[in-house]
């Protein structure tokens, strides 16, 4: 499959990613060649596959609070903390 | 560089120091990294007072004094983890990874961390943002990824070990172009607690090390349930390796070793470089000497699991990526103007591999093509799976090629990506169908670069591929 210019852009606006014209035409070359060579995919007949056997389950544990002692490393990992909380820049 | 059990059995009975074995290390890693650029950090004082504590303590651990190297996504608390990334530059980790600790309990020394490609996406090293590794057997060649600085590590002498991530190919590779040992365990063998996640459902932490015994040594001590990945399988399992005394679970017998049954899939052999066919060939001679069994199988749709693995991972990365806003992780520019501004700005820290692969996912999970990319994808894997679970009915293990190829030349492939992403096409069926393989190096080809033979195992039967590899003498 042939990915457009304007999927291209649309795909990186999505995924919160900041691309130039250049890189536009590029990823629109690039992934195009990586989508037609997926596209082999759809010769598989997969209809025997239900959606149950497709999916992936992870199992879970039961949920139990334990106490963190990590608080002070996180907040020194940050640009700026007061008390708890952990400071960004305003973005509203 | 010595392997990691001859350095534990030598300072655990005082015959040589830690401190002695870590001094070596830091003086290969001196006069080789600038050349091969395989650590990106050394924790040099660090690791020799700790060698200094090992010396001095009466019981000492099953890796007492060893040297080992983690890849960049692995986290040690206290320490920088950066995936080789601008985006994680200056991220420093607030808890040590399960494994980490497994190995630190044993009385490991963890010497620095790996380069790597970027998030783990690659399979040359030349997708770091902190420079290109050079494989330390041929400067002029990349050593594969995206576990290259591990591999690199691990061949040059500089560590007695290394940690890897593997995702479709990302220990196995570079283990192969760089003449060592590396395994892809089982899909919940090894705890992914610590480390950065890429593809959950494929992810894997493997060791690299000189031989196979070294890589069952590492395995088993970092194996085992963890309650901070759901996704470990809890214990007993059918599977065959001793994780440790307290867990007392009991090797399961099996045949011997030279009674295996070993599959040769007849679709990795066509169109095979005649050079690694010929490896292949001479291990299989060389395991029929021993009594080893060989027949012909067939895996039609293993070939399908390199774009399987596209679709799904990118798909995964884009969503386990999404955390990386500049807000909660990573870089954050100064100067935006709004929210939508700031993520754009912050996001563009990431290179060029991830932006392309998180684009692909999104491309693949949105609404007009989830059926024909993602969901389908899944489906396929479900096959692909099922093409395992009928061969392992008949067969004990499976031999093939680790690469297509040797170790390429630094830059011959930057521009062809399907080329790049063909790389994993033979061991990206492991992460698809989750079984665990293993690469050892067998022969070499007319460029003196060394071949790596592939050993696929059934569900938790890592044991089995060790027997079969030290039977070929790796």
């Amino acid at each position: 499959m042939k990915i457009t210019l304007e999927e291209i852009k649309k795909t990186a606006k999505q995924a919160k990613i900041a691309i130039t014209e250049d890189e536009a035409a590029l990823y629109t070359k690039q992934l195009s060649a990586v989508l037609n060579w997926v596209e082999e995919l759809q010769s598989i007949d997969t209809s025997s596959i239900s959606e149950d056997e497709a999916k992936l389950s992870a199992p879970f544990r039961e949920d139990k609070a334990f106490q963190n002692s990590a608080a002070a490393q996180i907040k020194a990992a940050f640009n700026d903390s007061q008390d708890n909380y952990l400071k960004v820049k305003k973005v509203l | 560089m010595i392997k990691a059990r001859e350095i534990a059995k030598k300072v655990q009975d005082g015959s040589l120091k830690a401190v002695d074995v870590i001094s070596a290390s830091l003086a290969k890693i001196t006069e080789l990294n600038p050349k091969i650029n395989a650590f990106l950090e050394v924790f040099a004082d660090e690791a020799l007072a700790r060698a200094k504590e090992i010396d001095a303590k009466e019981q000492k651990g099953r890796l007492a004094g060893v040297p080992i190297a983690l890849k960049d996504n692995i986290l040690y608390k206290g320490h920088k983890a950066s995936c080789a990334s601008k985006m994680l530059q200056n991220y420093t980790a607030v808890y040590s990874a399960t494994v980490v600790k497994r190995l630190l309990a044993e009385d490991a020394i963890i010497i620095g961390r790996t380069n790597m490609d970027e998030f783990a996406m690659g399979s040359s090293n030349e997708n770091s943002a902190f420079g290109i590794v050079r494989n330390p057997l041929d400067y002029e060649r990349v050593p594969g990824g995206s576990s290259g600085g591990s591999a690199a590590a691990v061949a040059s002498g500089m560590a007695s070990v290394a940690l890897g991530s593997d995702t479709g190919g990302s220990v196995r590779q570079p283990a192969a172009f760089c003449g060592i040992c590396g395994v892809k365990p089982t899909y919940g063998l090894v705890s992914r607690y610590g480390l950065v996640a890429f593809s959950s459902s494929a992810d894997q932490i493997g060791p690299l090390t000189l031989d196979a015994e070294d890589n069952e040594l590492i395995l088993s001590i970092i194996a085992g349930p963890d309650e901070q990945d759901s996704t470990t399988v809890p214990l007993p399992f059918k599977g065959i390796i001793k994780i440790s005394d307290s867990d007392a679970v009991e090797a399961k017998p099996y045949k011997k070793p030279q009674e295996f049954i070993v599959g040769l899939p007849k679709e990795f052999l066509q169109d095979l470089d005649p050079q690694i066919k010929a490896c292949i060939m001479q291990a299989k001679t060389k395991l029929e000497s021993q009594g080893v069994k060989f027949k012909e199988i067939s895996l039609p749709y293993a070939k399908y699991a390199s774009p399987c693995y596209h679709i799904l991972t990118g798909s995964e990365a884009s969503s386990n990526l999404a955390r990386f806003d500049g807000l909660r992780y990573g870089f954050a520019s100064q100067n935006s103007a709004d929210l939508e501004d700031s993520y754009l700005k912050n996001r563009s820290a990431f290179g060029p591999e991830v932006k392309r692969r998180i684009m692909l996912g999104t491309f693949s999970l949105g609404s007009a093509h989830a059926e024909d990319y993602y969901k389908k994808a899944q489906k396929v894997r479900a096959v692909i799976r099922k093409d395992f679970e009928r061969v392992f009915k008949e067969v004990d293990l499976i031999l093939t090629p680790t690469t297509p190829h040797t170790a390429f030349k630094i830059g011959e492939k930057q521009d062809d990506i399907l080329s790049l992403y063909l790389s994993d096409l033979f061991t990206a069926p492991a992460n698809i169908a989750g079984v665990p393989s293993l690469s050892v190096p067998f022969g070499k080809d007319d460029k003196n670069l060394p071949v790596g033979v592939q050993i696929y195992g059934n569900y938790f039967e890592e044991s089995k591929i060790y027997a079969l590899a030290k039977l070929l003498g790796s």
